[in-house]
């Protein structure tokens, strides 16, 4: 008997909410568990969402959101990373990924940049690959269009002229911002999830410790084994990280 | 806010110390001074507390370090803490640390400590041999308290004398003295060591005091100081033995060196000193001020303010100094209480020692920065601080003086005007009170995707190179275009010249009555000319064209006339035999006529 009503009772609380997530978006659903305290739930639905739809900026970043504060900062810092890539102009995620790397317990500063990198990297930061792959596309779609007018109008000819060599320069430019940001994302990056991890000088406990990481500590990965990232720091130390201990950006 | 303890070391002997601090991150509200309970296995000492703050644009954050000396004194895994810190009222507890205390190896206690080895009264021995040959009367050590009675905290001084009836050097000491259940300070060396001679059993010995050491007992009980061994190396000169041996020898003669300098023989000497025994008693309850915080010895409190009058916001530095004997290390400053209207920052503490008259003494000066927030008249209140005078041995409670402080309000705020609008406010800037991250988005942008990176895919690069192709190629046609206009124009301007020479040829053969070339010469001199001029095949070339490609301004009289060569030509070529001479002439100064004039028209 006792046993009956608890069935009953359990079929009746799947039915309940069965019935919600069919009233509601689960995007709406999650964010009101957000509200609501329940972060172990609103990240359950988020990444229900993640695995059926679009992996938005708002999803990301609302997942980090939700994995910090359960306190877990490297989790978070991945979705907020992540968050980052697709609207790299959203002063939130920025300010939440600095909040995160306040608490990471390694500072790991670049090695000092000069005048010129820092400036290169100032107008990269704000824009994503594909935007500087399409401004790249764009000064050529332009050239070509211009370098068309002037044959088939004679008549622009001599502003056609002075403006192409204008925008042979924008283009040279532009090809070097595309480099810049290349280089910066053609590897893939991990941040660290475990409390504290140790570097080695290979891809085996055996080997000798490099240095140590904690968690939210972020890494470029330069190579990797079955079970192991090859990760660079900023200041170019770099040691073998199991794969287990981090995840990829 | 972050609480934390640190210890100096996980593992020390016995006797050993080891600092532990608590450092206190971000506190909001006033942290009141720890207390520590009685850590078992330990002698516990607070060395001071130290506040670091730093304002940086607007936020301010700070460190308070309390530092405590502990003096391990029984062996084994100890745990110190947890504690309890209030902190704005709110109590707080800190973690926890656990160290080992280990039996005193001789190895670490070697290098425990000075070991002062004094100025040599002989230079260093290139061979040190046995000293068993030293007897315990030559060389002793002799080891006093200066009070077999004391009080915890009241200081006994450890005297070191050495007696020696040769030449000596001392060396330092082989096994340093346990101390354990004490605080040591050891006196400067130099102000300890004085030579004098004295007869002893009939002997004259030199005495020296090689080390003096000022022991304050941490805790109530009976203690046995094992003093440990003090090394030495000893000269002996023994002319006799080796005079007597050498007189008898085989040469049969003194030997010819001076034997005080070839038979002096070096010794190093172990020497075991006396363990020295001492009562420690606890501190009487009778009469025990409220405030006592454990001094003993004697002691006087200063205090300054380095302003009387300042405006609001000016920071005075108040100073309070105790000066006296004493184990000036681990006394309390008295704490100033909370004072409305002033924001109140320990700034520093310093402690200066100085061992110069055998006594520990020194002052420790602690300097509290004060900010008032109102104007005012306010007092800074007298400090009370309590010491047992062992000499007395009663407690005495000495006072700092109060002081007075004049606060002047702070820069005159401007002159408005009030109007009957808007009365301005002081502005403040808005200032971030805590940091968290910010609120989750309730709306999804769907455009924000995240999408496969462009550059990885080869139809990009492939319509790249595309666009970079076809400009080239609209670049190159562009350039081969201006270069085949050129040529026309080149064509165009040599026209003339290559008629006229056409023409020449043509006059030639008609002074050789060679009729059919003539005419075949003009016409190719005349077609070549407008194909030229068009731009053209010479084949092409007709009235209509012409007539189509003339520029609006030329006369139709050119046409008629160009017009009426072409027929002459035409038929000049078919009837060459026909027409005499005169023809040829005339059709030669039509040509030539209408080719000077159809030049004129293309220039004009």
């Amino acid at each position: 008997m006792k046993i009956k009503l608890f069935a009953a009772l359990i079929l009746g609380l799947l039915l309940s909410k069965q019935l919600i997530a069919a009233n509601l978006s689960p995007w709406t659903e999650a964010n009101t568990k957000y509200q609501s305290g329940s972060f172990k739930a609103a990240i359950d639905f988020y990444e229900s969402i993640l695995k059926t739809g679009k992996e938005t900026a708002a999803l990301d970043y609302n997942l980090g959101n939700a994995y910090f504060r359960l306190g877990h900062r490297g989790k978070a810092l991945v979705f907020y990373e992540r968050a980052l890539k697709i609207s790299p102009r959203n002063d939130d995620i920025r300010w939440n990924i600095d909040i995160v790397k306040s608490a990471v317990a390694d500072r790991i500063e670049p090695n000092n940049e000069g005048l010129i990198v820092s400036g290169i990297r100032k107008i990269t930061d704000p824009l994503t690959i594909n935007e500087l792959s399409m401004i790249l596309s764009g000064i050529l779609i332009l050239f070509t269009t211009m370098a068309f007018i002037a044959f088939i109008f004679p008549v622009f000819r001599p502003f056609i002229h002075g403006a192409g060599i204008l925008v042979v320069f924008v283009f040279l430019a532009a090809v070097v911002l595309f480099a810049f940001k290349w280089v910066e994302v053609k590897d893939p990056r991990v941040v660290i999830l475990d409390k504290e991890v140790e570097a080695r000088y290979g891809p085996s406990s055996r080997e000798t410790k490099a240095f140590t990481l904690h968690e939210g500590a972020e890494a470029t990965v330069a190579d990797e084994t079955q079970d192991w990232f090859y990760v660079a720091l900023e200041n170019k130390s770099s040691g073998w990280v199991p794969k287990k201990a981090c995840e990829i950006i | 806010m972050s609480i934390e303890t640190s210890v100096s070391r996980s593992q020390l002997a016995m006797g050993e110390q080891l600092t532990l601090d608590i450092i206190i991150s971000n506190a909001e509200g006033s942290i009141s001074q720890p207390t520590l309970p009685p850590i078992d296995g330990f002698s516990s000492y607070s060395q001071g507390h130290s506040q670091e703050i730093s304002i940086i644009n607007g936020r301010s954050s700070s460190q308070s370090i309390f530092s405590y000396v502990l003096i391990a004194n029984s062996v084994g895994k100890k745990i110190i803490g947890p504690f309890e810190i209030n902190i704005g009222g709110k109590a707080f507890k800190v973690a926890a640390v656990e160290v080992e205390v280990i039996s005193d190896n001789p190895m670490s206690s070697s290098s425990r400590g000075p070991s002062y080895a004094q100025g040599p009264v002989v230079a260093p021995p290139p061979r040190a041999m046995p000293g068993d040959e030293v007897s315990n009367q030559d060389i002793f050590v002799k080891t006093w308290l200066d009070k077999d009675e004391v009080y915890v905290n009241e200081p006994v001084t450890l005297t070191y004398t050495i007696y020696t009836r040769l030449s000596a050097t001392y060396k330092g000491f082989e096994k340093e003295p346990v101390t354990t259940g004490f605080w040591v300070e050891d006196f400067p060396p130099d102000k300890t060591i004085k030579r004098t001679e004295q007869v002893l059993n009939g002997s004259r010995y030199v005495v020296a005091d090689i080390r003096k050491m000022s022991l304050f007992p941490t805790e109530p009980g009976v203690f046995t100081i094992d003093t440990g061994t003090v090394g030495a190396t000893v000269e002996v000169r023994n002319e006799q033995r080796f005079d007597s041996f050498f007189s008898s020898n085989i040469f049969g003669r003194r030997s010819p060196f001076p034997s005080t300098s070839f038979f002096s023989q070096v010794f190093s000497k172990i020497i075991p000193t006396d363990k020295v025994m001492v009562v420690v008693k606890a501190l009487p309850e009778v009469g025990k001020p409220a405030g006592f915080s454990g001094a003993v010895g004697d002691y006087r409190i200063e205090s300054s303010v380095d302003k009387r009058e300042v405006e609001v916001g000016t920071p005075i530095t108040y100073k309070v100094r105790i000066l006296g004997e004493g184990n000036i290390n681990t006394v309390q400053t008295p704490a100033l209480p909370k004072m409305e209207n002033f924001k109140i920052y320990d700034s520093s503490n310093s402690v200066n020692i100085s061992k110069n008259r055998l006594v520990v003494e020194g002052d420790k000066v602690t300097e509290t920065v004060l900010v008032p927030k109102k104007a005012g008249n306010y007092t800074i209140p007298e400090l009370e601080f309590s010491y047992f005078d062992h000499k007395a041995k009663v407690y005495k409670t000495i006072k700092t003086a109060s002081h007075l402080l004049l606060v002047k309000p702070g820069a005159e705020p401007e002159e408005t005007v009030v109007s009957p609008g808007v009365q301005p406010v002081e502005q403040a800037e808005v200032s971030v009170t805590g940091k968290d991250i910010r609120y989750i988005k309730t709306v999804e942008d769907p455009n924000a995707v995240a999408v496969k990176p462009l550059y990885k895919e080869p139809l990009y690069w492939a319509f790249n190179v595309l666009l970079i192709a076809a400009s080239f190629i609209f670049m190159f046609l562009t350039a081969r275009r201006t270069n085949v206009k050129d040529n026309k124009a080149l064509r165009s301007r040599g026209s003339h010249r290559v008629a006229k020479a056409k023409l020449r040829k043509a006059s030639s053969l008609m002074k050789q009555d060679k009729h059919e070339e003539f005419f075949s010469e003009m016409s190719k001199a005349v077609y070549g000319y407008f194909a030229d001029k068009l731009g053209v095949s010479s084949q092409s070339v007709s009235v209509e064209l012409i007539e189509q490609r003339l520029p609006g301004n030329a006369s139709p009289e050119i046409l008629n006339q160009i017009k009426a060569l072409f027929d002459e030509l035409s038929m000049g070529r078919f009837a060459a035999l026909q027409k005499g001479d005169e023809e040829m002439k005339r059709v030669y100064e039509m040509a030539d006529s209408v080719i000077t004039d159809f030049e004129k028209v293309k220039s004009r």
